[in-house]
């Protein structure tokens, strides 16, 4: 039953959890709309989106506790549709942790243990093993009312990982820690599941946790998964406009493709400017509908395109001028107003120690240049 | 600005105690006449417990206190086992129907007692024949206590976090489990206190018990109201001051058991 | 073609089994109160209404014809003016403990601090006592030999006791001594329930706490009002003990009538259908109170 004995160490990528044309509907909205992938045994997976989008249904969904009203979902290759909760071998970790009042942090961890009829002394032992793994020594006789946030929230983790689950699902599970917490926590998980090696499937709407935290990555939106990938690609190249936008990616230019020769395609945007891009490998060329920058690529100079310094031929750049600069300390955010359109980059410049002069201000006239690889191509 | 509102919280501090005054000022008084030495039991002459010795010997009182006594504790466990079962389902549950349900729940005890002890009256005697004495007022006790029940039961779970359900069927415990080692000694503090606030309210009823109770089932409060026919006396008095002071126990019990149930919840 | 057959069908198959698991449920859990409801709520109070309809022989029994004569005779007469002035009996009490209770459940709600316990336990006491030991001990107070009569003698404030009972007033006053508790509770409930924040807007947008309490406090809790009107209004209309021992023979009122005829004459239809009006009059204004929100205060209060 539990993961650590039956796992293949000869198949290094063995699937463990197969979601498959999943569907949930609730009255007037469906919550999940045909959702398939395959998770890979050993990964963090996470399922990234804006409240509502469905992340947390599916995951109540894989875990039983709410019934798909289509698909099927496999456990280490086994189809537990019929399956109730207590019966499947994937173990919750709430975003209200949802500890036991009535039991201490060792009542609350040895829960399933009981459960499962171990002997006494095996179930101390392996309680013992995990508190010890999430850094809980000593407080084993504290009562949930005893613990602050992010205590209980290990203890809900060890017990859930005392069953040895194959999969690990987290709803949100940092979600009501403050936010210095919320990033001790995230290291926390991560060094965790390096030690143990359990699958884990994550649900969060915080772009940086997903990315510092998951080996993959699954945007949803309502009900329908649009984009997978690792964290690399899910940032640099988001494929639509909707991923794009949610991980920051906040310059996104609609336009289409006017020519194509040599192995690159020329793209002009609604307010007429041209860049050249390289042919895309996989999309069709009907299909490009614009293309996104992150804010952080963008360089700014002042002046005009006369004055610039040279760059790439492939470089696009664009004359405008600064509405608004926040200076945010480590870096300065940075608005300006394409000239002749009511188009508004964002830009992001770090805090440098070199050019004190090139201080931006408001009002000033720049060119900002949008290097080459920056540009990223959209689908729909 | 602050002057005016300390001058209405003295006006309303003053309202207050008199209206408690009005309250308790009767039942205060009987209690103290419970010990007095006056044979009519209406004015003070002098301490004495005699009549709380009298009332040991009484076997009038002493059969309708057992009487009551058994009447009570019975429809409290049957009433409370009721009311918990029904609050779990009205609280999990989701049907076409249920506020209906749960409205008609509600009309035992709001419904004036003569309507409700006329009806069952004569449902027993017209329709159904079920023995007037015991099992009759049983049953009437039970069909008034368990709404009550069902109320302060389901009023707790509304406060809870259920989450806790949901996390003990993930790590493995079934259904039944689950409500043994988790929901139950959750609700336990609320089984409780229904319990101890259904019991005075089975063991002082009169009006509904006196219309089922037949002949010669005579209960506490059925006694006493015979009695009363007598104007006051003392033993009516030391009856009272025993009521109350049951009354009394019993919500003061309720609340420690409450406070006990807070503290393991967060 | 197939393949959407298959999904509909397991779709519909999925959606009998939850149907099937949840009338289980229903069945475990409810069927205890169910039967009660239907055994000995509803069938009881059909059955009254039943024979509300029948005649009554002369020394009471039950003749088994359909007739009017019951309740025409309740309508009617005497009966009739028996029947509104327990209604008129209930408006007042209901409003009387309004204009009293509602003093002390804001004194305790708002300046209670921390003897509000105190307070509720002082108030919870008295309501949850027995009945008849409060209105015994009431009489106590005021009968002619009793405390207050006593006392004014012995002051020498009057030379004879003052006739208390069997008057209006003394109904009046013991209804209002019976059910004031029940609604100063749900009133307190209402105020606890308050967000202080409204009323600090309120005082910050320039009411005075006059106009405040006008305006905001007491629309806010207009829930634990009808509550509380709920529970002094629908048993006062139906007041037995009260009437009989604070003013025997004088004043009736619809309770004392129905519990005359269903005891002591045994004239069982004339009971039964002054009860079914009594009950049908009540359920009208349950099921009116309930619309205007007021089951959730009810249930809140408890």
């Amino acid at each position: 039953m539990s993961g650590s004995n039956t796992r293949n160490t000869e198949k290094q990528t063995a699937v463990c959890l197969e979601i498959r044309d999943v569907v949930k509907q609730f009255p007037g909205v469906t919550a999940v709309d045909h959702i398939s992938l395959e998770i890979q045994e050993g990964e963090i997976f996470s399922f990234l989106g804006p409240s509502g989008c469905g992340k947390s249904t599916l995951l109540r969904v894989v875990a039983g506790l709410e019934n798909q009203d289509q698909g099927d979902i496999l456990i280490a290759g086994k189809v537990v549709n019929a399956l109730p909760p207590y019966k499947r071998d994937c173990s919750t970790v709430f975003q209200s942790h949802a500890l036991f009042p009535h039991m201490d942090v060792a009542g609350n961890i040895g829960f399933g243990l009981v459960e499962r009829k171990l002997p006494k002394a095996e179930i101390k032992e392996r309680v013992q093993a995990k508190i010890d793994l999430v850094n809980m020594g000593g407080m084993e006789d504290r009562y949930p009312h005893q613990l602050s946030g992010g205590q209980m929230q290990r203890v809900a983790l060890a017990r859930s990982l005392v069953l040895e689950p194959t999969v690990l699902l987290l709803d949100e599970p940092l979600a009501a820690l403050d936010r210095k917490l919320r990033k001790e926590m995230q290291v926390e998980l991560k060094r965790i599941q390096r030690e143990v090696g359990t699958t884990f499937l994550n649900v969060t709407h915080d772009q940086k946790e997903a990315l510092s935290l998951s080996d993959r990555i699954a945007v949803m939106k309502d009900g329908v998964l649009l984009q997978i990938g690792t964290p690399a690609e899910i940032y640099e190249t988001p494929r639509t406009r909707f991923v794009a936008s949610f991980m920051g990616a906040s310059n996104i230019f609609s336009g289409n493709v006017v020519s194509a020769s040599d192995g690159k395609i020329k793209f002009q945007t609604e307010e007429g400017l041209q860049v050249i891009l390289p042919e895309p490998a996989d999309i069709a060329f009907d299909q490009i509908s614009g293309f996104s920058v992150h804010p952080e690529l963008i360089e700014l100079q002042p002046g005009n395109v006369d004055s610039l310094a040279a760059g790439s031929a492939e470089d696009m750049l664009v004359e405008g001028t600064i509405q608004e600069v926040f200076y945010l300390g480590d870096f300065s955010e940075i608005s300006v107003r394409v000239n002749d359109t009511e188009t508004m980059l964002t830009i992001y410049q770090s805090r440098s120690c070199n050019e004190p002069d090139t201080r931006i201000a408001q009002g000033q006239p720049v060119v900002a240049r949008f290097p080459a690889g920056s540009m990223n191509l959209l689908v729909g | 600005m602050k002057k005016k509102k300390r001058i209405a919280q003295k006006i309303l501090w003053v309202l207050s105690i008199l209206t408690l005054i009005f309250l308790w000022a009767p039942m205060i008084l009987i209690m103290v006449y419970s010990f007095s030495n006056s044979k009519y039991g209406s004015s003070w002459e002098g301490f004495t417990l005699k009549w709380y010795a009298k009332l040991l010997t009484n076997d009038q009182v002493r059969d309708a206190l057992m009487r009551s006594l058994i009447i009570a504790g019975v429809t409290v466990v049957i009433a409370t086992l009721i009311g918990t079962m029904t609050a779990y389902g009205l609280f999990k549950l989701n049907f076409k129907g249920k506020q209906f349900l749960r409205t008609s729940i509600l009309l035992p005890i709001v419904f004036p007692s003569v309507v409700t002890g006329g009806a069952l009256l004569v449902f027993f005697t017209r329709l159904v024949h079920i023995p007037l004495g015991f099992p009759s007022i049983i049953i009437a006790h039970i069909v008034f206590c368990s709404p009550l029940a069902v109320f302060i039961i389901l009023g707790r779970m509304q406060r809870f976090d259920w989450s806790w359900e949901e996390a003990a069927l993930d790590l493995g415990a079934t259904p039944f489990r689950t409500f043994l080692r988790v929901t139950g000694p959750q609700l336990l503090p609320a089984i409780m206190a229904s319990a101890m606030l259904i019991f005075p309210w089975s063991f002082d009823d009169f009006v509904i018990t006196y219309f089922v109770s037949g002949v010669g089932s005579t209960t506490l409060p059925i006694y006493v109201f015979s009695q009363l026919r007598f104007g006051a006396t003392p033993v009516i008095n030391t009856i009272g001051t025993l009521f109350v002071s049951i009354t009394m126990l019993g919500m003061v019990l309720v609340y420690f058991v409450q406070k006990m149930g807070k503290s393991s919840t967060t | 073609m197939p393949v959407l057959d298959d999904v509909s069908a397991s779709q519909s198959q999925a959606q009998k089994r939850e149907k099937r698991k949840l009338a289980l449920n229903i069945a475990a859990y409810l069927s205890p109160i169910i039967i009660i409801v239907i055994v000995f709520v509803f069938a009881p109070l059909a059955i009254i209404l039943f024979f509300g309809f029948l005649k009554s022989g002369p020394y009471g029994q039950i003749i088994y014809t359909f007739t009017f004569e019951n309740v025409i005779a309740m309508l009617g007469g005497g009966y009739g003016k028996i029947f509104l002035r327990s209604v008129y009996l209930a408006f007042q009490t209901n409003f009387l403990c309004i204009l009293f209770g509602y003093p002390i459940a804001y004194y305790i709600a708002r300046f209670g601090g921390k003897r509000k316990i105190l307070w509720i336990f002082m108030i919870i006491v008295p309501s949850w006592s027995s009945y008849l030991i409060r209105l015994y001990a009431l009489k106590t107070l005021v009968g002619t030999k009793g405390t207050i009569n006593t006392l004014l003698i012995n002051l020498g404030l009057v030379s004879e006791p003052i006739q208390i009972l069997y008057t209006n007033f003394a109904v009046t006053m013991a209804l209002v001594f019976a059910w004031l508790p029940f609604m100063i509770l749900p009133i307190y409930a209402a105020l606890e329930g308050l967000d202080r924040s409204v009323l600090e807007a309120a005082t910050d947008l320039g009411a005075t706490p006059f106009r405040r309490f006008f305006r905001v406090t007491l629309p806010l809790t207009r829930g634990g009002l009808l509550a509380g009107s709920i529970l002094v209004f629908i048993p006062t209309v139906g007041e037995w003990l009260v009437p009989s021992i604070f003013g025997g023979s004088k004043i009736m009122m619809a309770g004392s009538l129905v519990a005359h005829k269903f005891t002591q004459v045994g004239n069982i239809p004339q009971g039964s259908s002054l009860a079914i009006m009594l009950a049908a009059t009540l359920v009208l204004i349950l099921y009116l109170t309930i619309k205007w929100g007021g089951r959730e205060a009810l249930e809140k209060a408890l």
